[in-house]
């Protein structure tokens, strides 16, 4: 599966790395900020997207409004800071599948992106 | 030209092998017969192919001999094609690797090198390429100088025999398809997975590394080596020499090291005596007669019923019968029951890192709790610094958890394979010092045999006579406890009561990985 790591900062993006090849998912991408997402994901087609809220250039919430005017389908999990209730409204109703909050643990990220993906293929099985 | 002398002819000659044809005009040869006309009737009547640089030739000759007839002349007039032969089909197999020259000096003059490892074997490895297939080359007829064809001889193919230890290549590479010993002869080329040497291991063969079944008909003499990837019998003595057998290894004569060689074998062990040699056995060793002066490592059981051990030390991981220990002059003897080297060694090196794994992950912890009660309100670094300490904490407790698990694997292991069981049929003797669970039993005099020690439940020694009556190993020797020896249940306790875990598993024993 293609994933795509948004997100300003390096560490950030090696802990969710390892996550995701601790689940198998080798093919990953990665995106210091929005803009530089935008310009990546036409080549790139990811399947999943791990994305930051606060990012430089452009923020996470301004590239899920970009990106889901083309791409309705592919499943975002917003990874943030961003705890407050109205915030994480407006991430969801901007087009996020999931959401998870700093700090988490290895298993908290695992557990929320199982569940993403779990949640996706059951309409596609059905 | 003198009067009256016979007139001189022109000479044509044929070489031997048909291949040239020169023409000889001697001096004073009537010039009418040395006109090209008759030169050219002389070639048809010997029935020399004239090709028009023989006509040439023979112009120029005819030319120069009427410019000055009182000269000699010869030229070659004609020459033939010589056939070629085509070359036989070959194997051509790789020279032997032989060790290389060394320069100690670097000084370019001294040079030496190690004769022990030249070998007269041809042993190779699985995919080794160990020869070459040549193919013939192609014959090509001649022609002689009268246009008659010169046979060419037809070459022959070389295509030896091979079974299914061996491969030919495209190219002709000849490709070992296992490891062994290439034996040819007869035109058959194959790889055998049994070597039998009929003399000694000596300056004829060299050191010995055989990755199959090596039988070595007599012995091995003093510094060489000898290596059998599978079983090993030796008929003759073992005297300095190192051994090493991944298999099972047969010591007809037995080995005297006279402490400059060393025997290691994987498998069991069977021998007749072992005299001033370090040697380590993976399961089960037996022996006929004596072990001297001998640090002899055996990881499972050694059965020795009429063998002495004297000087030196025995280590057994199992149960062990021997006739009698140390000896009446009181030698110093080491006896260590029920331990496993390589698992003390792997628990010693886990034991050191065990508290350092341990203290990490609790250090990391209490920095995220006090990291958590200090922060109302989380600034989005502080978050990512919190869960950098998360993923910290997680990739210690993986570690620590590994550590565990090898600990415990390693405690089945050795639960399962050592055992503090040691007959003695004959006498332990002064100077003898054993150890024996987490005691060090020293004898002050002799003790008579036939006798069985081992622990009891609570991991005294105790010891059995013919009365069959246990009797605490103090009552015979002096008992004192060490500490030099991996106490395996305590660490078992220890690691379960730190993982939250009972120390006994019910999920039986987990084997060692290899």
């Amino acid at each position: 599966m293609r994933i795509m790591l948004i997100d300003d900062s390096k560490t950030m993006r090696n802990i969710q790395k390892a996550v995701l090849l601790q689940l198998g998912h080798k093919e990953v991408l990665e995106a210091c900020d929005g803009q530089d997402a935008l310009s990546k994901v036409a080549a790139f087609k990811p399947e999943l997207l791990l994305v930051d809220w606060n990012m430089p250039n452009m923020d996470g919430l301004t590239f899920v409004k970009t990106f889901r005017q083309t791409n309705k389908t592919t499943p975002i999990i917003m990874v943030t800071s961003e705890a407050e209730r109205p915030r994480v409204i407006e991430a969801i109703k901007a087009g996020v599948n999931n959401y998870v909050v700093k700090p988490f643990t290895p298993d908290l990220l695992s557990q929320r992106i199982n569940e993403t993906l779990t949640r996706l293929a059951a309409p596609a099985a059905a | 030209m003198s009067e009256g002398a016979a007139p001189q002819l022109p000479i044509l000659t044929i070489s031997p092998d048909r291949l040239k044809a020169s023409l000889r005009l001697p001096a004073g040869t009537p010039p009418d017969q040395a006109a090209l006309p008759c030169l050219l009737l002389l070639l048809e009547e010997r029935g020399v192919r004239c090709s028009e640089t023989s006509r040439q030739t023979l112009a120029k000759m005819a030319e120069t001999f009427a410019g000055d007839p009182s000269a000699t002349i010869e030229s070659i007039i004609a020459e033939g094609t010589p056939p070629v032969h085509g070359r036989d089909g070959r194997v051509e197999f790789v020279a032997l690797a032989q060790p290389e020259v060394q320069d100690p000096q670097g000084s370019g003059e001294e040079k030496a090198v190690d004769h022990h490892a030249r070998s007269s074997l041809r042993i190779v490895k699985e995919g080794d390429v160990f020869g070459r297939i040549f193919d013939p080359t192609e014959s090509c007829d001649g022609v002689d100088v009268c246009g008659q064809a010169l046979v060419a001889r037809t070459a022959r193919v070389v295509r030896p025999t091979i079974d299914e230890t061996v491969k030919i290549d495209k190219d002709g590479s000849i490709v070992a398809l296992r490891a062994g010993l290439v034996r040819t002869g007869e035109n058959i080329v194959r790889v055998a997975d049994e070597l039998l040497i009929k003399g000694y291991v000596d300056f004829s063969t060299g050191n010995v590394d055989f990755p199959g079944t090596l039988t070595i008909n007599r012995g091995v003499r003093d510094l060489f080596s000898v290596h059998a990837g599978k079983a090993l019998t030796i008929h003759g003595l073992v005297e300095a020499s190192t051994i090493a057998c991944d298999g099972d290894a047969v010591l007809h004569a037995g080995m005297a090291a006279r402490h400059k060689g060393s025997l290691r074998v994987a498998g069991d062990l069977n021998t007749k005596y072992l005299e001033g040699t370090p040697a380590t056995v993976g399961r089960d060793a037996t022996v006929l007669r004596e072990v001297t002066n001998s640090t002899l490592i055996v990881g499972r059981k050694l059965s020795a019923p009429t063998c002495s051990v004297l000087g030196g030390s025995l280590k057994v991981g199992g149960a062990a019968e021997v006739a009698q220990l140390g000896s009446e002059g009181g030698v110093s003897t080491e006896v260590v029951l029920g331990k496993h080297a390589d698992c003390e060694r792997l628990a010693r090196e886990m034991l050191e890192l065990y508290p350092k794994f341990l203290a990490s992950v609790q250090a990391k912890e209490a920095q995220l709790a006090t990291l958590k009660a200090n922060i109302r309100k989380l600034t989005h670094t502080q978050a990512e610094s919190l869960t950098e300490l998360e993923f910290e904490i997680a990739a210690a407790q993986t570690k620590l958890n590994q550590l565990r698990a090898s600990i415990t694997r390693v405690c089945d292991r050795v639960s399962q394979v050592c055992a503090v069981d040691l007959t003695v049929n004959r006498a332990i003797m002064p100077g003898v010092k054993l150890y024996v669970g987490a005691y060090l039993a020293e004898f002050p005099k002799q003790v008579k045999g036939p006798i069985r020690i081992a622990l009891n439940d609570g991991g005294v020694p105790v010891i059995v006579g013919a009365s069959e009556v246990p009797s605490p190993l103090s009552s015979v020797a002096k008992l004192s406890p060490v500490t030099k020896y991996v106490d395996f249940a305590k660490l078992r306790r220890l690691v379960a009561a730190e993982a939250g875990e009972p120390a006994d598993r019910a999920d039986g024993a987990v084997p060692l990985a290899a």
